[in-house]
């Protein structure tokens, strides 16, 4: 039977994080918005849209993590980022339909629920296909 | 406004556990939130849908990234998941040339 940590909140982490940490990525993600702003000036919408699924804060994230906790956490870490890009797919998705019947917050905000919910389900799935900290743990 | 929903995020991604469900809020539609948000408001709900079309290859070309970064940072630590952007500009432009120009 294989051994896996249990789905919890640390609030400790927040004092882990660290202000420097927290600080570049508030500066990828303003970057990166910027920028996608400027892509779609120029480029056109859909183009500009890339952008808004650019893994602009997760190199960042990734090398932070594979510093201090090392390669193994930094895994992990993509990992679940694999599960948080399919459920961004299916944000995509939700807006792209929900936009036009109501009034944008309220589209995006439903949009984001999806993106949860399909995220979590697809973590549960994960987890139990593939027990973290298993040796058959591919993320 | 992009900023803020980052870190609101990266803060979530510090305190939930296990490291893998943490993971899912470093590939959080933070940025997308608030670019969105603005867009409809600024330029109409038409742009903004044009906007999540491209998204949806993006978000494609994300899950190749995080692929792609899990081995390029077993074998090349740090620099691995930089070196692995190279896959999310590579299907990016794939998929936009093959669906969306």
């Amino acid at each position: 039977m294989s051994r896996q940590q249990r789905m919890g909140v640390n609030l400790g982490g927040v004092k882990e994080a660290g202000f420097r940490d927290l600080l570049l990525r508030f500066i990828f993600g303003v970057v990166v918005a910027i920028a996608a702003g400027l892509v779609s000036l120029r480029f056109g919408a859909r183009m500009g849209g890339l952008f808004l699924a650019f893994p602009a804060i997760l190199p960042a994230g990734l090398t932070l993590i594979e510093q201090k906790e090392g390669k193994e956490a930094a895994r992990h870490d993509a990992g679940g980022a694999v599960i948080g890009s399919a459920g961004m797919l299916t944000f995509a998705i939700a807006a792209y339909l929900l936009l036009p019947a109501l009034a944008a917050p309220l589209a995006l905000a439903l949009a984001l629920l999806v993106w949860i919910a399909v995220s979590v389900a697809l973590y549960l799935v994960s987890r139990r296909l593939v027990p973290e900290g298993s040796r058959k743990d591919p993320s | 406004v992009g900023g803020v929903f980052v870190v609101l995020f990266a803060l979530i991604g510090t305190v939930v556990q296990p490291k893998r469900f943490a993971g899912i809020f470093a590939a959080a539609p933070s940025i997308a939130l608030a670019s969105l948000l603005v867009t409809a408001g600024s330029k109409g709900v038409g742009v903004a849908r044009m906007n999540t079309l491209g998204m949806a290859a993006g978000s494609v070309a994300m899950a190749v990234y995080c692929g792609c970064a899990v081995a390029a940072v077993r074998r090349l630590g740090t620099w691995g998941s930089i070196v692995a952007v190279g896959s999310w500009f590579a299907v990016a432009a794939g998929l936009y040339l093959l669906f969306l120009r």
